[in-house]
């Protein structure tokens, strides 16, 4: 069930919201678990099964960590020492949860990869390959990349005594499953949500920027992430690109995902706004980094955080000396990019933000052009995530490398990939993407827009909630680019 | 310095909201109103109805069936549930889907909107893109013709792996699927004339984009040659229509396709017929004794399907239906329309493009389409097994279960012309389909 659907905004929604104000506060919790896995189960009902085993798996692993298994108390159990021994137990516990997580992901995540690499190989070899029948395709389970760094999260941070465990089963299932962000996200660590889980407000104040937050999120998505998106796909989907066309539709890619993404968390935050939730910032206007280590403070902040929490610093971070912070950097980096999918691309995409960090960090954080006028390391910093983008869109590392060789006019364009002009430079696309372009670089983004709410704002956010529904009657499927991830 | 947490930033900046409490009811209130009245409208419409049924609450149905679905399943539990599993998934699709057509929401705003969108921006939709001078184009169509080569390796292998657990993976090479069927026919000592109908774009794209004028020549998806070369040194026949319309266009201008429907004018189709069966004259020789078949002109007017597919109000102008002049083929001496006759020598397999003028259902006229034709311009009868849509694969099989049911459609023939839009090329599922 996707966000920016009939189905969702006036079925699912109104109903979650009706049943869940409905029940005692005591009740809440299991009426918004009940309804997260109707919405998770929507997609593929066999992944609740899956989502259910993990989430008893890491609620367990939680009870040993915290060493309160079997025992009962009323109180809320403590949190363990910071820096402090750990029982066998306890580090076993830890590893259960973590391989668990981690094998989950791997296999329906990364089997087909593995099997087609390997083919790949032998192939090249002149052995012959696997060729597994189709019965052994794995699909992959809708948010499975973002509740398991979310369940890891909950284990680790546990055990270096930086959460406090949750004994009520259904609390721990609502933190997991919570249907605002269980698909896209943002990952929410557990000790940023830990003491909401145990009290929040609903107020008036808080469900109307809620609703401030869904309108925007909203209208981003089918304004302009969708129109954006369109001109993407055109270039990308045609057989060559001139110079110009392939400029347009990387940037528009750019425009596409930012969008797309942003649009997901505002709508993600809103809706837990209404739950009474206050789930941190995404994204922080990442296109006005000048440089790549400002950009990844600025993009998908929740994983950005979580991979230097979980890997960079367990990895020793800057702490080994300058060679192992620049692998340390470039590894994390090359996970992070395979994170998003089972894909050669991804891991070339997350190598090219790897390099540029170590880069910069070379350079002592700044970026190779830190002497330059602002403007401008704003605009090369855009074009170096542009040129990452490209291995990130494209179908494969050719494609790419086809799409690399248009963007420096290397390349021949086919008569019938000169059609794609007849699509891209309509007045209705430049429109939009040049609007997302201003509202890129100078507009306020979401949380600052939604700060102070004014009637004429509050009109204006509904009158864009109502357009954008009113242009979603002629879109019959409105994905998000995450939740392929 | 005080480090705060994200969460405590996030608190903050939310709890800091200026809003006055009285607009903060109103936008709470205005907003569930919004999402709550959508659904209630809804419901109180089925409600009045002649049915009576409100369709939101019909999902509780697919439960019982998916535990119906479990208990008939062959297998052990884990196939029964997988079973069941993807019964409930189509369920809910189907659902999700009549929901969105039914919805009183999408009725009332979708039409209008669309009309707006056209009208104004010059926009189509998932299905169709608006060209110059209010042309319709569909754009699986325009895909074809602008994306990459249809017989790129990597593109192939894509496409092959695309299926899972629910829906089997396409066939997408569409040579081995011609060369296949050419083999099983030249083994009953059958010729295959292989027939793809270039999309209107490709013949059109003046029409489409300014960066072509009409004197440009087709334009075809870059595999298209590749794929003519190797189905000529496999030994099939094809006769590619390119160049007869191309040479129609450039004799008198006339578009060789509808304005705002996918096939072609009757004129491009009978002008294809004719010169079709002047190759048939040559490869083939004919024992039958001919019959005679005549013409009539007769005028239709119909909305293309193009047109039909933008989902617009009901009396729009923006695109107003089309008038044709078609050729009504009927036979000389009893005046009886054209009908297929299963004893001809030739046998068609086509799509939407040999039903078109011929399949009174789709608006056009009839004993018109391309078999009619076909029959007139060699004097000869014809059978024919049409069926729009799916041209890669829906004919053959038609074909191979005709056979199966012991009706030898194949008896007697000399040659089977298999017609299909290229767009099928790039897009088709090509099976493989042993003849019995």
């Amino acid at each position: 069930m996707v966000f920016s659907s009939h189905i969702f905004l006036f079925y699912f929604l109104p109903l979650a919201l009706l049943l869940y104000f409905a029940v005692p506060n005591r009740g809440k919790h299991a009426m918004l678990t009940l309804t997260s896995y109707l919405f998770y189960g929507w997609a593929n009902p066999l992944f609740v099964v899956l989502m259910l085993i993990s989430t008893l798996i890491d609620y367990l692993c939680g009870l040993v960590i915290s060493g309160q298994l079997g025992k009962g108390s009323s109180g809320p159990p403590g949190t363990l020492e910071k820096g402090g021994p750990r029982t066998s137990r306890q580090k076993a516990a830890v590893v259960l949860s973590i391989c668990s997580n981690l094998a989950l992901l791997g296999f329906f995540k990364y089997f087909n990869f593995a099997t087609e690499s390997y083919d790949a190989v032998v192939a090249a070899l002149g052995l012959p390959g696997l060729d597994l029948d189709l019965a052994f395709r794995v699909t992959l389970p809708l948010g499975i990349s973002f509740y398991t760094f979310q369940s890891m999260s909950y284990s680790i941070d546990l055990y270096r005594g930086d959460a406090r465990a949750i004994r009520n089963f259904v609390d721990f299932a609502c933190y997991v499953s919570m249907f605002p962000q269980l698909v896209a996200g943002p990952i929410i660590r557990f000790q940023e949500i830990a003491d909401q889980l145990t009290f929040r407000t609903h107020t008036f104040e808080k469900f109307a920027r809620g609703v401030a937050f869904l309108c925007m999120g909203l209208a981003k998505k089918i304004l302009l992430a969708n129109t954006c998106g369109k001109v993407a796909d055109v270039v990308f989907g045609a057989a060559g690109a001139s110079t110009l066309d392939a400029w347009y539709g990387i940037v528009a890619y750019a425009f596409q995902i930012y969008y797309d993404f942003s649009a997901y968390s505002d709508m993600a935050i809103g809706l837990g706004l209404m739950l009474g939730f206050v789930f941190p910032k995404n994204f922080d206007s990442p296109y006005r980094s000048q440089s790549i280590t400002e950009f990844w403070r600025r993009w998908h902040i929740s994983l950005s955080t979580w991979l230097r929490d979980y890997l960079y610093i367990p990895l020793g971070g800057n702490r080994k000396g300058a060679r192992r912070t620049y692998v340390n950097l470039a590894l994390v980096m090359i996970l992070g990019g395979l994170w998003h999918g089972a894909a050669w691309t991804f891991l070339i995409w997350g190598a090219i933000h790897g390099v540029m960090l170590a880069l910069e960090r070379l350079g002592g954080k700044t970026s190779l052009y830190s002497g330059w006028p602002k403007p401008l390391r704003i605009a090369l910093t855009f074009a170096i995530v542009c040129l990452a983008w490209v291995f990130f869109r494209a179908d494969d590392i050719p494609h790419a490398l086809r799409y690399l060789s248009a963007l420096f006019g290397l390349s021949q364009v086919p008569d019938g990939a000169r059609m794609a002009g007849a699509i891209i430079y309509q007045p209705y696309y430049l429109a939009g993407f040049s609007l997302a372009g201003l509202l890129a670089w100078f507009g306020r983004p979401t949380w600052d827009f939604t700060r102070r709410i004014t009637p004429a704002k509050a009109a204006l956010m509904l009158g864009l909630f109502v357009l954008s529904v009113v242009l979603l009657t002629t879109q019959s499927f409105n994905p998000f680019i995450y939740f392929i991830f | 310095m005080e480090t705060l947490s994200r969460e405590d930033i996030a608190k903050r900046e939310i709890g800091n909201t200026d809003i006055s409490s009285r607009l903060a009811r109103a936008m709470t209130l205005g907003f569930l109103f919004l999402i709550g009245a959508v659904p209630v409208a809804q419901m109180a419409l089925e409600l009045s109805s002649e049915q009576g049924r409100v369709h939101s609450l019909t999902i509780f149905k697919a439960i019982p069936e998916a535990a119906d679905a479990f208990l008939t399943a062959q297998g052990g539990p884990y196939r029964k549930t997988l079973q069941a599993n993807a019964r409930l998934l189509q369920r809910i699709r189907d659902y999700e889907s009549e929901m969105d057509s039914t919805s009183l929401l999408t009725r009332t705003l979708l039409g209008r909107c669309q009309l707006l969108l056209s009208r104004y921006l010059g926009q189509g939709n998932e299905k169709a893109y608006l060209g110059r001078r209010d042309w319709l184009f569909f754009r699986p169509d325009v895909d074809h013709v602008m994306g990459p080569p249809f017989l790129d390796a990597a593109r192939l292998r894509r496409r092959s792996l695309t299926g899972n657990e629910f829906t089997p993976s396409p066939q997408p090479d569409p040579r081995q699927a011609i060369i296949d069927f050419h083999r099983q026919l030249r083994a009953r000592g059958i010729t295959l004339v292989v027939v793809p109908t270039p999309t209107k774009v490709s013949l059109h794209p003046d029409l489409f984009s300014p960066r072509f004028t009409i004197e440009s020549p087709p334009v075809e998806n870059e595999s298209t040659a590749t794929l003519l070369h190797d189905l000529e040194a496999a030994g099939v026949r094809v006769f590619d229509p390119s160049a007869v319309l191309r040479e129609a266009i450039a004799f008198n201008g006339m578009p060789q396709y509808l304005k705002t429907d996918t096939h072609w004018t009757p004129s491009a189709m009978e002008h294809t017929a004719a010169r079709l069966a002047d190759s048939l004259r040559a490869w083939v020789g004919f024992s039958q004794a001919g019959r005679t078949y005549i013409r009539t002109p007769v005028r239709v007017t119909q909305t293309g399907d193009i047109a039909v597919m933008m989902k617009l109000p009901a009396g729009q102008t923006l695109f107003p239906p089309e008038s044709v002049s078609i050729m009504q083929v009927s036979e000389e001496r009893s005046g009886a329309p054209w009908r297929a006759v299963n004893t001809a020598e030739i046998l068609l397999l086509g799509d939407s493009f040999s039903n078109i003028y011929s399949l009174g259902t789709m608006g056009w006229g009839q004993s018109g389409g391309f078999a009619e034709q076909l029959s007139y311009y060699l004097q000869q009868p014809v059978y024919a097994i049409v069926q729009n849509d799916a041209g890669a694969h829906a004919t053959r099989q038609a074909l191979a279960a005709r056979l199966t049911r012991g009706d030898d459609v194949l008896a007697g023939k000399r040659v089977v012309i298999w017609q299909f839009a290229s767009r099928e090329l790039s897009l088709g599922d090509w099976k493989i389909i042993p003849l019995p």
